[in-house]
């Protein structure tokens, strides 16, 4: 096993008398993609949240190559769940605008460069002087991808980067981000609540356990071979045994009984139909 | 809906506001010939006013010009009053949205001196500069930069936490943050401040030029008002309005393109 590069150690972040996550403990190596996966409202944001620096721990450390964070930092890039783009700016604009903080010493032209590459990469060459107002959705979520890769990060942090777009759209996204990653080799830390997104990024998938004193309940080591593809990981037999597992334990937590009332907004009853081995069916059962 | 054909739209904008502007004057002549007969009648109004209409930047005298020279007169000093409001008010107003040190220091000082109204703060500005012209521009400043200072800091106030948050992560530095991020972001609500503080600016400029005397449309009409020829009151309230509404129209017509950018 490589070096953690990521230590969360007994984390906790306390809002007003609620201890919303308790004792979160969680390592990610270099290289490492790594899923958190849990029920709306479980504190999953609120974790990456903290990792990225915007939100400080009540207790508990988060050591980030060493060293113990406490604000956001170059060596961190972002992706929200909007895409959260400055409207008066062309996606150039809002990628260089990064680039330019992580990068002072190069020239306008290089930052501009740098900004275009990545827009190149995640397939909106023909857009970099569009306004977001002019992007559709899935659009402006790879701009978003772009601004967080181009400060080439050594990790990413991803709260639901997919969340709001459809589901064809979330695909095509999902099949940008693994190829960059796999480009960059960067560490990831991604929180989701969609289990085939997570099964089909990740190498290992973080089970949350429903807040209140949120933390990590199971984590899965997913083995399948990389580099993946959409099709061969959906064929692949073991895929259905680790997503029964990652919905049963999901399933265990909305029937927890709740120890406060910001438990219970989960949907009751999530029906576990196993999926058919060919195509996408029951992509969206379990994203709430 | 339905798009309205031409011939509807032109009754819409133009044969209705007509209607109602010669509804007005058919009032204004029956009020005036009835009930008080102080005030002129519109043609009377019309006939005393016409040189001044007619040949509106001839120079005759210092206080007998044209009406648009006046209004030029005016319009100037306006500026002067309403740039230096913008010059302190946006500032103001942007310390205003960033701190809540400053906003709890200062926000009381600025709801007392807010209400305060020229005709209190002209003396004031004449004592401060012994010369009408700047005590005028003074007293439109200090009355017209209240909507910018506060408008600036709601806007300021009003940026998303998601936009806090990009900034944040990607460690903008403190003047990046305030001239790519904050001024944008704020720039539709002090667009609104810019408006209103117009408004106020050309309101005010008639009871500066009253006191002072300056030569322009307020002090055309005190003037007037002291030489008994009270048709020129008329024609001056009448200017007044129609370039306070020309100067509104304008700034939201600025303001809206804000809005869609």
């Amino acid at each position: 096993m490589s070096t953690k590069y990521l230590e969360i150690s007994q984390v906790s972040k306390v809002f007003g008398n609620t201890a919303v996550v308790q004792g979160f403990d969680l390592n990610v190596s270099r290289g490492e993609f790594v899923t958190v996966i849990g029920h709306s409202g479980c504190g999953k944001s609120t974790v990456l949240s903290m990792v990225a620096g915007l939100t400080h721990s009540s207790a508990g450390a988060i050591i980030l190559g060493g060293k113990e964070l406490r604000e956001p930092g170059p060596d961190r890039g972002v992706v929200f769940q909007a895409p959260n783009l400055f409207p008066w700016m062309s996606a150039l604009q809002n990628v260089q605008l990064g680039v330019e903080q992580a990068q002072p010493r190069k020239s306008r032209r290089e930052h501009a460069q740098v900004a275009a590459h990545y827009l190149e990469l995640v397939g909106l060459g023909d857009c970099l002087h569009k306004k977001p107002a002019a992007l559709s959705a899935g659009m402006r979520q790879r701009v978003g991808l772009a601004r967080a890769f181009a400060l080439d990060p050594k990790l990413l942090l991803l709260d639901e980067p997919f969340g709001m777009l459809d589901s064809l759209t979330r695909m095509e996204l999902q099949d940008v981000l693994i190829e960059l990653w796999s480009q960059n080799d960067k560490s990831a830390l991604m929180i989701t609540h969609d289990v085939d997104e997570a099964l089909l990024l990740s190498d290992r998938v973080v089970m949350m356990t429903s807040g209140p004193r949120a933390h990590v309940g199971e984590i899965l080591r997913v083995q399948l071979p990389r580099p993946r593809v959409r099709k061969a990981v959906l064929e692949d037999p073991s895929y259905y045994v680790m997503r029964e597992r990652i919905i049963g334990f999901l399933e265990s937590q909305a029937h927890r009984p709740a120890p406060a009332a910001e438990a219970v907004s989960v949907s009751p009853e999530p029906t576990v139909v196993p999926a058919p081995p060919t195509g996408r069916a029951g992509c969206e059962q379990v994203a709430s | 809906m339905q798009e309205k054909n031409f011939g509807q739209r032109a009754f819409d904008n133009v044969v209705l506001p007509m209607l109602g502007v010669g509804m007005v004057i058919v009032l204004w002549a029956i009020v005036s010939a009835t009930l008080a007969p102080a005030l002129p009648g519109p043609w009377k109004t019309w006939q005393v006013s016409k040189l001044y209409v007619l040949s509106p930047f001839d120079k005759r005298g210092e206080l007998d010009q044209g009406i648009l020279r006046f209004t030029w007169y005016s319009l100037v000093r306006v500026a002067k009053g309403y740039s230096l409001a913008l010059l302190i008010g946006t500032p103001l107003g942007l310390l205003l949205g960033m701190s809540q040190a400053f906003t709890r220091s200062f926000d009381p000082i600025i709801q007392i001196l807010r209400p305060v109204s020229p005709l209190a703060w002209l003396p004031l500005g004449l004592v401060l500069f012994q010369k009408p012209e700047p005590a005028g521009i003074f007293t439109i400043a200090m009355c017209s930069m209240w909507p910018t200072v506060l408008n600036t800091a709601l806007g300021v106030r009003s940026i998303p936490q998601d936009y806090i948050n990009v900034a944040r992560v990607l460690q903008l530095s403190r003047s990046k943050r305030l001239l790519k991020i904050t001024l944008p972001a704020a720039l539709p609500y002090m667009f609104t401040g810019f408006r209103l503080s117009l408004g106020i600016a050309w309101l005010v400029i008639v009871a500066a030029e009253m006191l002072t005397g300056a030569p322009g449309v307020g002090g055309f009409l005190w003037q007037e008002y002291n030489s008994l020829i009270y048709e020129h009151l008329i024609l001056c309230i009448a200017t007044i309005g129609i370039v306070g509404f020309v100067l509104d129209r304008l700034m939201s017509l600025v303001e809206n393109k804000l809005k869609v950018a």
